[in-house]
């Protein structure tokens, strides 16, 4: 069946929305922001297959260099409208950024996962979810961080945010280039590891702080 | 060779931002020392992804590859931290400057001048490619000549940091210089000479901004 | 805000906006080096005082004239403008047409000038004529005059410039009449580097001069010096075009045993891919890729081979460069005859010696690269013996096809298959299995066929605690007496599994042929593969050496080799990268939604500041 996408589409957001209502505004807010990670997914998946196109359809050229880049801007874009319009704390932006991640791979990994049914098992899946999941996360949550960071100074916000994309999506890149080789399974670390070190980071200065 | 060199350099760049980010980010530091270590690190991605190219495929194709991003992102942050931080602390845009500003925009000039010879071999999409990095280092090198140069009365932040602007410099230069090299396709002797200066440079850039930043007062 | 802020703020914008267009930009429509300078127009002058007048209404007139040995007065010079209009994709020399001609291609000329080519010698060699269709091919640049008394003068110049023909293909001598001498007229074009080869081609002929004509004829503007059959009566002579498009690129050239492949057409071995029987050896599969052969005859060397050609990604990287023989790495960019006269417009004039260098070449060559590496040609003679796919149709006649499949009850998932087609009169099959005490299945299977008599076919197994998988095939073969297979297999504690199939079959006398082969393409043991004298030059350094292996004969499912889009996207791909939509309403959507987003953002933003003042 064509555009699966658009039916898991519909089947998340509908479900995911209708509960909305109930929750917290903070919940909310960041139920709101992993929607928008989704709806991010579904729109680059078709900017996506116009570039593809364009590259005379050399998938992995695209997928190595142009689809970090592309997705990287357009999850970035939520997180920047937050921080420019409502509010720059470097808290939410963090967790609202990380909910973007969440919510793109989320989408990707069932694309993926109805697109390859025969090629799939746990193992699979776990790495799709750990590989895929934090680096999007990781990689929304930079730039999000940064903008809290350069958004009050406006000598920095421009090139800044740009500094910040092209670092997100050269990680991203490297992740891309990772799992599309040999040496998959070093891939899926790399966002773990990262994700680790960060956490440990954060929790260091907390007690630090306290 | 070259991608011994490319693993060489990759594993100096993620040393230094190792250690940037062991000595920058577990306190609260200034933002302007962050945004170098995070230049560096952007670097050290650039780096990473050429070297995972050549390990997976043997070249690097393409006229765009997304390690460019890299070493744009790492002049970017780097611009952004002279510009958007250091530079109105000596430069309150004012007439005892003009004659700085004007010498600064000598290293600007030199690197578009190098691009402007590789322009005329043929432009291609990658000499358009190759523009826009060269500007973005350019703009970056303009503010480190500019703060190698001025006199920093007032407060004496960017006085200290004269080593590391050099540093920062001379990195500049040679990211153009590799940009030649590969692009003329030079002897390999230029190419390990360049990528060992480069080494070095990626390794003594944190300390040497620590040493700097050491000496703030403020 | 004041204006200062206001413009800087746009400006910030805008730039960051052009670097983000600027750069997905030049991606999408790329951008190739081109000549700026190509000819617009060409006309003949006779005689130096109409060459002249034709300077001074600002044509370009190449200083060496069409003819030899002929006073200025009466010499026959080419002029030409530069830019002046649409350019000339193509020349042609015809003394049948009149003020215009169509060519054997459908490709309409107009004369450029009256005056014939030769008429300094008194004439017949024809008229120039031009078109300026795309389809002749693109703009030239140049013109380039090569001239050879008594020497041999081959009409392939190796430099990529293009001997001048006539409206039936071929190479046009502008010294028809003089039978010793030999003028060609040359045209170069715009995209003279071609650092690829797109197709190879084999002519023989009694003479080297002849084989070069003939290969010109056919189109070919390359060829390797050198007779690669190495035998006295014929010269064989290798040729080749060129590319600009990587993707035209011949990615691997394997020569493939006269025998081998007959033997694949009698016995009809498919390879998975195949579709039907009764296929040649025009196309056949290797290592699981397909080739093209390259002549339907074979190259008579001492032992006589097919050469055949793929461009399929995955085996192998642009070929750049043909040898014969090993070659000293000096003569690595350094090409055959050189043009001697070569003129561009006088503003720009280049020389030979510029071209003769190869910068742009080698610099095209290896803009990707990381090193060259020169591969030989290997020569594979085996064909599989055992590994033969099953026929789509069923042959029920009993006359010429049995199978015999016979399993052993193992654990194993590896089940073994064989078929057989034979004359034979007589067929018995034996199998026998042992199985012992580790951990592997033993799996045996014999098999038999005789063309005359019985053909008796012994298989056993043995397990072996070894890490390596390993297969052994040995063959013996005979025609009049038994025949005798014997299959072994081993099979090991690890993950691979290692068989041993051995066959025997004998001849009047006993002869006994063993080939040794592992189940995966790595380089055998004990085995040295075979090659011609014949290189490539690649891109790609450590190419790992591995055999090829035949896999069968295929369905021609084209006329040319076929053009593989990247393959890397099948390979280690398990995991996937990024998702890419069928098209939907996503995008217009999503558009939409930024747009409105940025401007609420704006609006809200200036609301903001306005309350804040």
């Amino acid at each position: 069946m064509d555009n699966l996408s658009y039916v898991i589409y519909v089947c998340l957001t509908v479900s995911i929305g209708l509960m909305l209502p109930l929750m917290e505004k903070k919940t909310r807010r960041v139920m709101v922001f992993m929607l928008l990670g989704v709806s991010a997914c579904l729109f680059v998946s078709e900017i996506n297959s116009i570039l593809l196109s364009g590259f005379g359809g050399d998938y992995y050229y695209v997928t190595t260099n142009i689809t970090p880049l592309t997705e990287e801007i357009v999850k970035a874009l939520p997180i920047l409208y937050y921080a420019v319009v409502i509010s720059d704390d470097r808290r939410a932006l963090t967790m609202n950024a990380f909910a973007v991640g969440v919510g793109f791979a989320v989408l990707e990994n069932l694309v993926l996962l109805v697109q390859n049914i025969d090629s799939v098992s746990v193992l699979w899946a776990l790495a799709r979810g750990f590989g895929s999941g934090l680096v999007h996360g990781i990689c929304t949550v930079a730039v999000g961080f940064g903008i809290s960071y350069i958004k009050k100074r406006r000598k920095l916000f421009y090139c800044g945010t740009f500094a910040l994309l092209a670092t997100a999506a050269s990680y991203h890149a490297v992740f891309n280039i990772l799992v599309q080789s040999k040496y998959q399974y070093l891939g899926i670390l790399l966002p773990v590891i990262t994700y680790i070190s960060i956490i440990l980071l954060a929790k260091n200065r907390l007690k630090k702080r306290s | 060779m070259n991608l011994v060199l490319s693993i060489i350099l990759t594993v100096c760049a993620a040393i230094g931002f190792g250690y940037g980010l062991f000595r920058f980010f577990r306190e609260d530091e200034a933002l302007y020392v962050r945004m170098i270590v995070f230049a560096v690190g952007s670097a050290m991605f650039g780096r990473l992804i050429e070297t995972l190219q050549l390990l997976v495929n043997g070249q690097i194709s393409g006229s765009f590859h997304i390690g460019m991003l890299g070493t744009a992102g790492s002049f970017l942050f780097l611009f952004s931290a002279n510009y958007g931080q250091m530079d109105s602390l000596v430069d309150d845009g004012s007439k005892q400057f003009r004659k700085t500003r004007i010498i600064a925009l000598i290293a600007p000039i030199v690197m578009i001048a190098m691009w402007g010879v590789l322009a005329s071999k043929g432009f291609t999409a990658k000499t358009a490619i190759i523009g826009i990095e060269t500007l973005i280092i350019a703009m970056a090198a303009y503010y480190h000549l500019k703060h190698i140069i001025i006199k920093d009365i007032d407060f004496g932040l960017i006085r200290v940091l004269r080593n590391y602007n050099i540093l920062a410099l001379v990195y500049a230069f040679l990211c153009m210089a590799e940009i030649m090299i590969k692009s003329f396709h030079l002897s390999l002797v230029f190419v390990i000479i360049v990528y060992v200066l480069q080494c070095a440079v990626m390794l003594a850039f944190v300390p040497v901004l620590e040493r700097g930043v050491n000496k703030w007062t403020i | 805000m004041n204006t200062k802020h206001l413009l800087r703020r746009i400006l910030s914008v805008l730039t960051a906006f052009f670097l983000a267009a600027a750069t997905v930009i030049p991606m999408a429509v790329p951008v190739y080096a081109q000549n700026s300078r190509f000819i617009s127009e060409v006309m003949l002058a006779a005689g130096e005082a109409a060459a002249e007048n034709l300077e001074k209404d600002g044509w370009s007139v190449m200083m060496t004239g069409l003819n030899r040995d002929v006073s200025a007065d009466r010499q026959v010079y080419l002029a030409y403008k530069t830019n002046t209009g649409d350019p000339i994709t193509n020349v042609m020399i015809s003394n049948d047409a009149g003020e215009s001609l169509i060519d054997h291609n459908g490709i309409s000329y107009d004369r450029a000038s009256e005056t014939d080519v030769d008429e300094g010698v008194g004439g017949g060699a024809g008229c120039l004529y031009y078109t300026r269709d795309k389809k002749a091919g693109t703009p030239l640049v140049g013109f380039d005059i090569l001239r050879s008394k008594e020497e041999p003068l081959y009409p392939i110049t190796n430099d990529g410039a293009e001997i001048v023909r006539t409206e039936k293909g071929a190479p046009a001598d502008l010294e028809r009449t003089n039978e010793k001498s030999v003028i060609y007229l040359a045209e170069i074009r715009d995209g003279i580097v071609r650092p690829y080869i797109s197709e190879i081609g084999i002519v023989s002929d009694t003479d080297k001069w002849n084989a070069v004509y003939t290969a010109c004829e056919r189109g070919y503007h390359y060829y390797v010096d050198g007779d690669i059959d190495g035998s006295d009566d014929t010269y064989t002579l290798l040729v080749y075009k060129r590319t600009a498009d990587v993707n035209q690129a011949v990615t691997n050239i394997t020569a493939v045993s006269a025998d081998a492949v007959k033997e694949m057409e009698e016995r009809q071995i498919l390879d998975e891919a195949a579709f039907s029987n009764n296929l040649t050896g025009d196309t056949i599969g290797i290592s699981g890729i397909e080739y093209v052969r390259v002549s339907k005859n074979p190259i008579q060397a001492q032992k006589p081979y097919y050469l055949y050609q793929t461009k399929n990604t995955s085996a192998g990287n642009p070929v750049s460069m043909l040898y014969k023989e090993q070659l000293e790495e000096a003569q690595n960019f350094i090409f055959g005859t050189w043009a001697q006269e070569y003129f561009f417009s006088e503003d720009a004039a280049t020389n030979a010696a510029a071209f003769s260098a190869n910068e742009d070449l080698y610099a095209q060559l290896c803009e990707d690269l990381t090193v060259c590496t020169k591969l030989p040609v290997q020569v594979l003679d085996s064909i599989p013996s055992v590994k033969t796919a099953e026929p789509v149709t069923e042959e029920t006649t009993t006359q010429k096809a049995e199978e015999t499949i016979v399993e052993a009850p193992t654990d194993s998932v590896e089940e073994m298959d064989s078929i057989e087609e034979t004359d034979a009169v007589e067929e018995t099959e034996e199998a026998s299995g042992e199985e012992t005490e580790t951990e592997a299945v033993a799996e045996e299977i014999t098999e038999e066929t005789t063309e005359e008599t019985t053909v008796e076919t012994e298989t056993t197994t043995e397990e072996t605690k070894t890490e390596a998988a390993a297969e052994e095939i040995t063959e013996e073969t005979t025609e009049e007496t038994t025949v005798e297979t014997e299959t072994t297999t081993e099979e090991t504690e690890t993950e691979a599994a290692a068989e041993e199939i051995t066959e025997e079959t004998t001849e009047e006398t006993t002869v006994e042929t063993e080939t040794t082969t592992e189940a995966t393409t790595q380089t055998p043991a004990g085995e040295e593969p075979a090659y011609i004298n014949i290189l490539m030059l690649t891109p790609r350094d450590g190419l790992p050496q591995s055999v090829a292996q035949i896999t069968g004969l295929r369905d021609h499912l084209s006329e040319t080799p076929i053009t593989e889009s990247d393959a890397r996207s099948e390979r280690n791909n398990e995991l996937y990268a990024s998702v890419f939509g069928k098209g939907g309403p996503a995008l217009v959507i999503g558009s939409i939604v930024i747009a409105a987003g940025v401007v609420s953002a704006i609006v809200i933003r200036k609301k903001k500041l306005k309350g804040a003042k």
